[in-house]
């Protein structure tokens, strides 16, 4: 084999590694992204349930208040008592922990660990101005 | 031709050296396709929350509104239009320019709150 040949196989090998390195890097970085995504789309969806639903049996569904009035149900005001309601045990996959904040008061159920995203929403309590977090984990 | 040969050992050619290139190239370039649309579903979601809970309020001091914005938004740039106020918000200028308004009665007339924010 002359060295012209050997030099251009080592190229050629050369070459293949770099872009097969290439490869694997972008595979890796493209499954991380589509796995914080969808963490994030989780929480970004259980957050829009629980401010714009209203469900006394499951609250880990829907926290926001039922005006008996107007038979209608309130979008972004959180009901206290369907908030108090709600058991870590029932949280769906991946939801770890939902807390609200308003005035200097902070109810937190469930306990959020490593790789989570949490999403915000604003909302109102007895009302006040809160925000209302909620954390979904690996 | 792909690969030129010769008796001494074989080279790359010119094409040969432009198709690896670009073969490179399109193996590694990032797909990133959904991100964006759910951080600006999001924020069109937390631009919702504020406007709906400012008209229930009806309370449009400018402070109050500041603070607001920035729980929801720690870091980015924002604007803020109500009662003929401009309340500009300093922070991160992101490329895409969210704006959502909103609508209440008060005092005999139809008013209009947006707020925009830059992600």
């Amino acid at each position: 084999m002359s060295i012209d040949v050997l030099t251009a196989f080592l190229a050629v090998l050369l070459m293949f590694f770099l872009m097969l390195a290439a490869l694997e890097e972008t595979i890796n970085r493209n499954k991380e992204i589509e796995e914080f995504y969808y963490i994030k789309s989780k929480a970004v969806f259980f957050a829009d349930s629980l401010v714009k639903n209203s469900n006394s049996e499951e609250p880990e569904k829907g926290i926001a208040f039922y005006n008996t009035e107007k038979k209608s149900v309130e979008e972004n005001v959180i009901d206290l008592s369907l908030m108090e309601k709600i058991e870590e045990k029932n949280f769906p996959k991946y939801l770890k922990e939902i807390r609200l904040e308003f005035e200097e008061k902070k109810i937190i159920i469930g306990k959020k660990q490593a790789n989570c995203f949490e999403a915000r929403r604003f909302v109102l309590v007895k009302e006040k101005k809160g925000v209302l977090f909620v954390s979904v984990c690996k | 031709m792909f690969l030129y040969a010769n008796e001494k050992g074989f080279s790359f050619t010119l094409e040969a050296l432009i198709s690896f290139s670009v073969l490179i190239l399109i193996l590694t370039v990032p797909v990133q396709k959904e991100k964006s649309d759910l951080e600006k579903i999001y924020s069109i979601q937390k631009e919702h929350d504020l406007i709906k809970v400012w008209i229930k309020e009806k309370n449009f001091e400018e402070k109050i509104l500041k603070e607001d914005f920035r729980k929801m938004f720690p870091f980015q740039k924002g604007k803020i239009e109500v009662e003929g106020k401009k309340i500009e918000i300093k922070g991160k200028e992101g490329k895409n320019e969210l704006n959502v308004s909103g609508f209440y009665y008060k005092n005999g007339k139809i008013n209009e709150i947006s707020v925009k924010v830059f992600v």
